[in-house]
């Protein structure tokens, strides 16, 4: 299905399901305006990722592996000489024009979540993606 | 003092990470974790379609009887009916072709079986991302935990994967969100109540509630039920949801917007 998803193609103008309150928080929560492209693209912040200037730890992300329907990315975290923690990297939009309210309110509530997030909900992914990204993360560690 | 835990364990096609912090030792607490993912093997290993010699699969060939299987497909059998009826028939176990298949419930209902094991322990402090479908444990006190992403409508392997947008469940009942879609697996859920119609005319339902089989049987069943599911699932307390239509809009049930994660 993901060729006549269209999702990924620009939605601009028509009618909107959106109720006013929605826009109405949009709007409040971008506060200082629509500079916030600069926001959703850099690398989402992890809650465990540790910052030891001094030991060997470190943090690598793997290659974007092809895959069936495009790529999938992993943050490999070593902490004392042993894997401590894999991250799925959620990669930004890539700049597409999504729909005129539900862009703002999915920008405002992006921006305003600032930190990050525990855990992402989305259709349950395939163990094929997760292991590519794996093993390209991993392979950068050596 | 609380000992830090992440766990990884590919299983039924996808992957399920632990997360937390746990009173026991490092020992104890890999033994708990051992039992949880015992938990998740053995769903797999009764339930799963994709082994020929599952007792899931037998019984789809018809070389077996429910009362030959294990205890538990009787019991899930009786869950997968019980869910049929709440859903007013839009969550079904029966395919098209009239074989029992309960996938869109034994994936989380095994991670149920797994987080159960974890709380008898002791460890309260975790949460558990099954496949794309989300708990977070009572006693997790992490601001972060409790904010939670919804993925775009499109797989996490595509070019353009990335989150649609970001709630925040603190200060709520809910502990659970789970999201149905056609975006990892294509069109693997069926309409149980036309067949012939074209599965769904939405692309993405996330659903949040206070527990996570509950979340994922509504966010299959509404899916299932397209357009008509907004409506359907207004109707269930104790429950919100995000809906990606088709057309790439976005609805949701009356109190979702409430949940989003505000700065």
């Amino acid at each position: 299905m993901p060729s006549s998803n269209p999702y990924t193609t620009a939605k601009i103008g028509g009618k909107r399901r959106w109720v006013a309150g929605a826009l109405g928080l949009a709007t409040l929560s971008i506060g200082s305006g629509f500079g916030i492209n600069s926001l959703l693209n850099p690398a989402l912040e992890t809650s465990n990722v540790g910052g030891d200037p001094v030991s060997t730890d470190m943090t690598v992300r793997g290659d974007a592996v092809p895959y069936q329907y495009g790529v999938i990315e992993l943050e490999v975290v070593r902490t004392g000489g042993k894997i401590s923690a894999v991250n799925l990297i959620q990669a930004s939009t890539s700049g597409s024009d999504w729909a005129v309210v539900p862009s703002m309110l999915v920008k405002a509530t992006i921006q305003a979540q600032g930190s990050g997030f525990g855990n992402i909900s989305g259709a349950t992914f395939t163990t094929e993606a997760y292991k590519q990204a794996l093993n390209s993360a991993i392979s950068k560690l050596t | 003092m609380a000992n830090h835990f992440e766990h990884v364990e590919l299983c039924m096609g996808t992957a399920f990470r632990f997360a937390g912090n746990s009173p026991l030792t490092e020992f104890e607490t890999q033994a708990v974790l051992a039992e949880a993912i015992a938990k998740l093997h053995d769903a797999d290993q009764i339930f799963s379609l994709y082994k020929p010699e599952s007792p899931l699969s037998q019984l789809a060939r018809c070389e077996t009887s429910v009362a030959k299987c294990p205890p538990v497909v009787d019991e899930v059998w009786g869950l997968c009916e019980q869910w049929e009826k709440t859903t007013d028939g839009w969550f079904s176990p029966f395919t098209p072709e009239h074989t029992f298949d309960p996938s869109g419930l034994v994936k989380t209902w095994a991670a149920q079986a797994s987080i159960d094991v974890l709380l008898g322990a002791g460890i309260t402090d975790f949460t558990l991302n099954a496949g794309g479908d989300v708990f977070i444990g009572p006693a997790v006190t992490d601001a972060i935990e409790k904010k939670l992403g919804i993925h775009k409508p499109v797989s996490i392997a595509a070019e353009d994967a990335g989150v649609l947008t970001v709630i925040d469940l603190a200060g709520t009942d809910f502990n659970a969100l789970a999201t149905s879609g056609s975006a990892e697996r294509g069109a693997h859920i069926w309409n149980p109540r036309n067949p012939d119609r074209e599965p769904s005319d939405l692309l993405q339902v996330s659903v949040v509630a206070n527990d996570l089989v509950k979340a994922d049987v509504w966010a299959t069943a509404a899916f299932a039920a397209g357009m008509q599911g907004v409506a359907l699932l207004n109707a269930v307390p104790n429950l919100e949801a995000l809906f990606v239509l088709a057309s790439g809009d976005l609805a949701a049930t009356d109190g979702f917007i409430q949940l989003f994660a505000k700065a």
